[in-house]
């Protein structure tokens, strides 16, 4: 059975009544299925055109389910998003990011998603939705292992909340990624870094995001770091502060691309080079909000 | 015996088959629509080593649009006999080398991971593999050997336990004697043991092929892209049991060889049996996976390498042991590439006395190693390249100075190298002083401060090669003349992207004095021309050559018919642009309007060129690293290089050769690494996520110089191969740069690919813990 709904209801409906494989842009669907039939029973949501684009909706973003990574990298978003949107310059190649949705990447929970350092350190939450029901759930409880998340067999990913930064006069925010990989692109990453930081007027870091990918079965906050860095004001020395033991966490694994070791590393600088750019940006003066 | 000349050169960039490439009319195998064609799909080893004794086809063979199912031992009952490779290696103990019998599908035992062991023959390709999943094979897996050096240790699993050795052949060169007491008497002595990495060409294309028998001739049509139409069909016949002339090979476009689509693979005589078995023409294309699995591969070597210097730093003797991995079979000039291709340039551009060599063709359970863009001198290269570095190293002399002091002077040419090759022409010391300044080696120190400043470390290497190109040194062409005013030049060598068409064209038309752009070039049909197709750098100077000489061929012709058309002596027609004149008169013929009297409406010109000399291109190039000490990523930073390719007909189709090979040479040097698990012979690298092919954003724009003052003496284009030169400079330019950079660290030397973590292991061991 393959179903292509125009509303997000009927979509729903059909969801409640059986088990159906979710199908958005694609890019991870038939990857998974190369060589064999599709035996599955298909829900194709790319009709549902109301969960396409991104929305600022006061106390939070909303980017709907439908949005690709070629619709981030293109959006006229604030600095908030400037990770983010680095991240989808950076997945797969240009006609991945044209075809493949953030939500579904999401979804297809695979250790190395590009989207899921950067959206992680934006603090974002996965919204869900059963028929008659909608529930939001941190992006950091949604994606439970490798491949495995918290949407129930009847629920559809429609959005990515996104809170609002820097709500209080003269605050800013920005966010940075950085990835390491055998090329820039088209490879799966050995590690990926996202810093989101909010900074007072008068320097000072009021909030903050880091999020380390690809080094674990999930990506993960770097919440003792995030402690450490409140309070600090944002300068070029910031990103010493960042040590080893913050990465204490991590369970990064030998692979053909790369060894434990190395990736934790790796990650470590690219934690700090992703302070340090923000500092400089800090520095620099340029456009923060 | 060279010839002024500029042919093509007045034709600029464009290609003549440049708009058909672009705009999507090329005529690949793939796109041919063959009536009534059924599809194979192909059952492979999932066991790097394993017996295949029970087959249930059953289930497959009822499968909907199933057509027919058959495997090794079908084939075999039906007389299909193993593909052949080039006799004349020998092994270990003397006897004639050995292979284990590779039938189109295997029989017995499956000796890698893709080994082909049935074939599901079904009206869509969809059905193919559907029905390829409902093969039952009854697998008895067997312990596999996959590395080389493992391969030749104590107590090794045996790749084919009959053969009590993995060595299928051996190969020495040189005076082991006198070399020994050389390094006994050196006052100094630079060693290195490196691994030249194992490559998946990896062509746009993939392999396809399509077979057809016709049942009231008897003979088989198979059309698939192969670079050596003649060889293939010829193996193609011998695997079926039958005469040559009963087997076509038709080539269309190629997209890309490398010298993987050289000569037999299973599937090529499969699909000929195949459409004799089913009463249909029988279809068979590769996915990139199969590509992964079952193309020849190239390179994986494992090279021991010790130069002995005297107190001048002058070369005193080169002793050369390798291990080449050959895979479970040997592919038809498997042993060919490291034994004999490679070892004819193992002194590079250098002058070594004495030279020793001991080859091992190693046979492991892993998809057979044939030959990739260089074939031998890639490694050749590659070892003598850094060892030279290494030894500069080590004695303090600076590596230029020492290049400087040991490169075979043009004086001394023609020059028969410590291996036993003589190159005719050259001026190394020339191309060298061209490529330093070319690469502004001088402006060095400022660039490393400058990065230094950035907290980066620079490095600088180069890498001077001498090639040997050419292979079969004999090739004929045709030059048909047609009444409607076309050229066609038919040549044994085979377009694969790399230029031919224009090339030839622009040689036949200047010989005629005509438009390149009457000129038809066909190519690959073995009933229309036969030849040693396009490998080892030879078409333009060999295949070339011969279409100037067709060319010449046709004007005698075709002076004796206007001779005759004009009612005078031949010896008084002069020819000139196309016009056949009587000498110091108005009466003249048109060429064309020559062959429109003739009984078929044209007429034949046709020649026969053999050559004694290879021709020798060498070159210099010279690459600049740039490394981020932290996470260990090397970017090249800069690139330039001076190539000594004899002269240039077209300076276009040179650099993009070029750059190609540059591009690939720096894809081996830091991001291909084709590597199977070490104990269940698993290929790791299977896609091109984990197998990273290099990209423009992983390349710097090259800087490229070309260096004419030395053309070849061998062919009267006096024109040098080009197309592997880049593929054999860059990954001794780039890994001596990294080499370079690292100094400071103590290294000598790191493996291909130098990955970012290799390179991150050297510093973060050279610097205390944070």
């Amino acid at each position: 059975m393959y179903l292509r709904p125009a509303t997000v209801d009927e979509a729903l409906a059909a969801l409640a009544a059986r088990p159906l494989a979710v199908l958005a842009g694609g890019t991870d669907f038939y990857p998974a299925r190369v060589g064999r039939p599709v035996v599955e029973d298909v829900l194709d949501v790319s009709r549902l055109t109301e969960l396409r684009g991104i929305r600022d909706e006061g106390s939070h973003w909303r980017i709907g389910a439908l949005t690709t990574w070629s619709d981030v990298a293109r959006a006229d978003l604030p600095p908030l998003f400037r990770g983010l949107q680095q991240a989808a310059r950076e997945v797969g190649g240009r006609q991945i990011q044209n075809a493949g949705t953030v939500a579904g990447n999401l979804c297809n929970a695979s250790p190395a998603a590009d989207g899921a350092p950067p959206l992680m350190a934006l603090g974002a939450q996965v919204e869900l939705a059963r028929f008659g029901a909608r529930r939001t759930v941190p992006l950091s409880d949604f994606i439970l292992g490798n491949r495995r998340t918290a949407r129930g067999a009847d629920e559809l990913a429609t959005a990515i909340l996104v809170p609002a930064w820097a709500r209080q006069a003269g605050h800013s925010a920005r966010s940075a990624f950085l990835k390491l990989g055998a090329r820039r692109y088209l490879v799966i990453s050995i590690a990926m870094v996202a810093a989101t930081l909010e900074v007072s007027p008068t320097g000072k870091i009021t909030r903050c995001g880091i999020a380390v990918g690809a080094c674990s079965p999930v990506a993960k906050r770097l919440t003792a770091l995030e402690k450490r860095l409140l309070g600090e004001r944002l300068t070029a020395g910031i990103a010493a502060l960042a040590a080893p033991a913050h990465l204490a966490e991590l369970a990064p694994i030998d692979d053909v691309r790369a060894a434990a070791q190395y990736r934790r590393e790796a990650a470590l600088e690219l934690v700090r080079r992703a302070l340090a750019a923000l500092a400089a940006e800090a520095g620099a003066g340029r456009d923060w909000s | 015996m060279t010839e002024p000349t500029r042919y093509g050169r007045a034709q600029g960039g464009a290609r003549k088959e440049d708009e058909r490439f672009l705009t999507g009319r090329g005529r690949y195998a793939d796109d041919l629509a063959v009536p009534g064609a059924a599809h194979a799909a192909i059952v492979r080893s999932p066991h790097a080593r394993a017996r295949t004794a029970a087959i249930d086809v059953a289930a497959a063979r009822a499968a909907p649009g199933v057509i027919g199912v058959f495997t090794g031992a079908d084939l075999v009952a039906a007389g299909v006999k193993p593909l052949p490779f080039v006799p004349g290696f020998v092994g270990e103990d003397g006897r004639p080398a050995r292979s284990p019998a590779r039938y189109p599908l295997t029989p017995d035992v499956a000796r890698f991971v893709g080994d082909p062991v049935a074939v599901v023959v079904a009206e869509t390709a969809e059905a193919a593999r559907d029905a390829a999943e409902l093969v039952a094979v009854d697998y008895e897996p067997l312990d596999a050997v996959v590395d080389v050096r493992r391969a030749l240790g104590p107590a090794a699993v045996l790749a084919e336990p009959d053969f009590g050795t993995n060595v299928a052949a051996f190969h020495a060169i040189g005076d082991a004697v006198r070399v020994d007491e050389a390094f006994a008497s050196a006052a100094h002595v630079a060693r290195i043991d490196l691994v030249n990495n194992r490559l998946v060409p990896n062509p746009i294309e993939p392999r396809v092929c399509v077979g057809e028998y016709d049942t009231a001739s008897g003979r088989y049509v198979v059309r698939l892209p192969t670079q050596t139409a003649q060889s293939t069909r010829n193996s193609i016949a011998a695997s079926l049991g039958v005469a040559p002339e009963r087997v076509r090979v038709i080539v269309g476009d190629i997209g890309g060889g490398f010298g993987m689509k050289t000569f037999i693979h299973p599937e090529d005589a499969l699909v000929a049996w195949l459409a004799k078995a089913c009463g249909r023409p029988v279809k068979w294309r590769a996915d990139r996976s199969e590509s992964f699995l079952g193309d020849t591969h190239g390179r994986d070597q494992w090279v021991q390498a010790e130069l002995a210097l005297d107190r001048a730093g002058r070369f005193l003797a080169l002793r050369v042991r390798l291990a080449a991995n050959m895979g479970a079979y040997l592919a038809f000039i498997g042993p060919v590439v490291p034994l004999r291709a490679g070892v004819r340039v193992s002194t590079g551009g250098y002058d070594i006395p004495l030279f020793r060599f001991e080859g091992r063709a190693v046979l492991t359970n892993t998809a057979p190693v044939c030959a990739y863009r260089g074939a031998g001198r890639p490694e050749a290269i590659y070892a003598i390249e850094r060892l030279v570095d290494v030894a500069a190293r080590e004695l303090g002399i600076d590596p230029v100075e020492l290049r400087r002091r040991n490169l075979v002077p043009r004086s001394a040419m023609p020059y028969r190298n410590g291996v036993g090759e003589t190159y005719d022409v050259g001026d190394f010391a020339a191309v060298l002083d061209r490529a330093l300044a070319a690469a502004d080696w001088s402006g060095f120190d400022a660039r490393r401060a400058a990065s230094r400043a950035t907290g980066r470390l620079r490095g600088r290497g180069l890498a001077f090669y001498v090639e040997w190109t050419g292979g079969e040194m004999t090739e004929r062409a045709v030059v048909e003349v047609h009444g409607d005013g076309r050229v066609v030049l038919l040549s044994g060598t085979q377009n694969m992207g790399q230029g031919l068409e224009t090339s030839y064209a622009g040689i036949v038309a200047e010989a005629l004095g005509i438009d390149p752009a009457r000129v038809e070039v066909v190519q690959g049909d073995t009933d229309r021309v036969l030849g040693s197709g396009s490998v080892a750098s030879r078409s333009l100077f060999v295949g070339g050559s011969a279409a100037l000489a067709g060319g010449k061929d046709a004007i005698e012709k075709g002076r004796a018919l206007a001779a005759d058309a004009l009612e005078a002596a031949p010896r008084d027609i002069e020819y000139a642009a196309g016009r056949f004149c009587i000498a110091g008169t108005d009466r003249a013929i048109g060429l064309f309007d020559l062959a429109a009297r003739q009984p078929e409406r044209r007429f034949l010109g046709e020649a026969t060129v053999t050559f004694t000399m290879p021709s020798w291109p060498n070159g210099c190039h010279v690459c600049e690293v740039e490394i981020d000490p932290e996470t260990g990523e090397v970017r090249v930073d800069r690139y330039s290089a001076v190539d000594d390719v004899g002269r240039r007909l077209n300076p276009a189709i040179v650099a993009g050769q070029v750059h190609g090979g540059i591009a690939q040479g720096i894809g081996q040097a830091l991001l291909e690494a084709c590597r199977y698990d070490a104990d269940s012979g698993q290929l790791l690298t299977g896609t091109f996520q984990d197998y990273a092919l290099p990209r423009a954003d992983d390349l710097p724009a090259f800087a490229l110089g070309a260096f004419e003052d030395e053309p070849a003496s061998g062919n009267p284009l006096g024109t040098k191969g080009v197309g592997e030169v880049g593929a054999v400079a860059a990954p001794p330019a780039v890994v001596n740069a990294v080499v370079d950079a690292l100094a400071e660290f103590g290294v000598k030397h790191l493996d291909m690919p130098v990955r970012a973590e290799d390179v991150w292991r050297i510093v973060a061991g050279g610097r205390a813990p944070r």
